[in-house]
């Protein structure tokens, strides 16, 4: 009878708790759900639709260069996954990918026990985890990134803390990311907080600011499938998919927050700093939006 | 050392992926190291079956690719590669 | 003449082949002129003797039109002559346009591939010689901009 009773409770617990878990993420979800829609809808037939969303492109571009309809999955490749040319460039390029090289110092690096003995396979038994990233720790009331998850594994283990959005860091975060190719992106908001974090990354991601009073809407998702120039403007459903990603630019390995700062900065505001509050929250959004797609970092880019 | 090697009918196709830097030396205003391989070559049952001269003009962490004709299965071949400095890069690969 | 000093090239490098331990220098010494041609031209005469080359299609050059990046431009090059001799890729917009030089051996599926590195937008030349010195030449501009995004 009494088992009865903690099974009773128990299951009202854990339904309660969804349905507490739930509340927290409803315009959160409805968000997402509008972005997909917006995506989708977009690329479904760029030639039938240029009057809505490609008027500056010509009818020629977009039969012979724009790849449609993109699936949901098949936004995880950013650019690539709409500009043919870029596609089949990197396509070429992966035959075998730069990332490679650091990728399998980053297999090295997460093996070598620290000098306690311990390695990162005590903080991290199963690397197929960065679906779960960034999260949000109801107990401390912050998000939490891969890359702090691996410095406070470092921490605890007596070791210092590596310097975030490269290097080594970096080529860690890249060997996870690796052994969590294919997981989908699972980002949850579990408190009141948490919702206020999503809705301030959310706000990061729509308000135009800097030197050029620019929002990461106007290029990302307004302009999405769309060219500045020679560069081919990735859409931001599926922008997190592909971390920590090469960047022929920088001759080596980037994380998320890496290419947030570098964006933000180069549209004319001051780079925010690495595990800064508002980028934390940016890529909080940001990760959530691609729910559902499947990982596929590390990747090369230009 | 990144190494893709197979072999189908009699076709050995190779591909590397070699860890150089090749630098250069002309960033920082011409003070900066100079260091790339000049010299790449494979060899196959004692024959040369890749012969390549790179510069600095090839990228970071060279990619190669190369197919030759009479090899099976189980064969080993040698990748030597030598660059300016006189460093160099000795590796046995067995084909697949 | 025209081979003689891809034919130094040659001997160098049986004797590389042979010793596996010996450095390039002297390919370097023989063909400063070559490698450190500043122009595009000056390269080609400094291997073969000549600029002469015929424009046909039997030296295959891939490139992209525009690349992505001009530090890792993927390149494929290949022939359809049997027994070429060498194959050289000039990119005329570079330093040194000398960016690579092959010694095509018997039995070798004269088709490589790479990543170059592009200092502007420009032509890439495939220089092929056949088995009795001619040169085939392939061209191909490639746009290179200076990528703007991301940090």
């Amino acid at each position: 009878m009494l088992k009865k009773l903690m099974k009773i409770t128990l299951i009202s617990m854990i339904g309660g708790s969804i349905l507490f878990a739930g509340s927290f993420n409803a315009q959160a979800e409805k968000d997402r759900k509008a972005f997909v829609k917006y995506f989708e809808k977009k690329f479904e037939n760029p030639v039938k639709n240029q009057a809505e969303y490609f008027p500056y492109v010509t009818k020629a571009e977009l039969q012979n260069k724009y790849i449609s309809p993109i699936s949901f999955q098949g936004f995880q490749d950013g650019p690539l996954s709409w500009y043919k040319p870029s596609k089949e460039q990197f396509a070429e390029i992966n035959e075998f990918a730069p990332y490679e090289i650091p990728l399998d110092d980053g297999i090295e690096l997460f093996n070598k026990p620290f000098a306690n003995g311990k390695s990162y396979s005590n903080c991290f038994p199963d690397q197929s985890i960065k679906q779960n990233f960034p999260y949000y720790d109801t107990k401390r009331d912050d998000i939490v990134t891969i890359g702090m998850a691996v410095n406070e594994c470092r921490v605890k283990n007596g070791e210092k803390p590596l310097k975030y959005g490269k290097g080594d860091l970096a080529k860690v975060v890249a060997y996870i990311a690796f052994k969590s190719r294919g997981q989908k992106i699972n980002i949850t908001i579990p408190s009141e907080n948490a919702a206020k974090a999503y809705e301030a990354g959310k706000k990061l991601f729509y308000k135009q600011r800097g030197y050029l009073a620019i929002s990461c809407n106007e290029c990302h998702v307004q302009s999405a499938g769309k060219r500045i120039r020679a560069e081919a403007l990735s859409p931001a459903l599926g922008g997190t998919t592909h971390m920590p990603v090469y960047r022929v630019k920088w001759g080596g390995l980037g994380t998320l927050q890496r290419r947030l700062a570098g964006c933000v900065k180069d549209t004319g505001s001051e780079k925010p700093k690495m595990q800064s509050k508002p980028l934390k929250e940016l890529a909080y959004f940001l990760t959530y939006m691609s729910n559902g797609m499947k990982l596929n970092g590390p990747d090369t880019r230009k | 050392m990144g190494i893709k090697a197979k072999v189908k009918n009699d076709i050995a196709t190779v591909k590397l992926l070699v860890k150089h830097p090749m630098k250069s030396g002309k960033l920082g205003g011409g003070k900066g190291e100079s260091k790339y391989i000049n010299h790449l070559s494979v060899k196959h049952g004692g024959r040369v079956v890749y012969d390549m001269y790179p510069t600095s003009a090839i990228s970071k962490n060279p990619y190669i690719k190369f197919a030759f004709k009479g090899a099976k299965k189980g064969d080993m071949i040698t990748v030597n590669w030598t660059d300016n400095t006189g460093a160099t890069e000795k590796k046995d690969i067995k084909l697949k | 003449m025209k081979r003689r000093n891809f034919l130094g090239l040659g001997f160098t490098t049986l004797a590389v082949a042979a010793l596996q331990n010996t450095s390039s220098a002297n390919i370097l010494a023989e063909h400063p002129k070559a490698f450190n041609a500043t122009k595009g031209d000056d390269a080609v005469q400094g291997i073969y003797g000549t600029t002469d080359v015929m424009k046909d299609d039997k030296a295959v050059l891939k490139l992209p039109d525009i690349a992505e990046n001009g530090a890792a431009v993927p390149v494929t090059v290949s022939t359809s002559i049997e027994n070429a001799k060498t194959m050289a890729i000039i990119i005329d917009g570079n330093p040194h346009p000398l960016a690579a030089a092959w010694e095509l051996s018997e039995g070798t599926i004269p088709k490589f591939s790479t990543r170059i590195k592009m200092k502007k937008t420009g032509n890439v030349r495939l220089i092929v010689e056949d088995a009795n010195g001619k040169l085939h030449e392939a061209v191909k501009q490639v746009k290179v901009t200076v990528g703007g995004c991301g940090g």
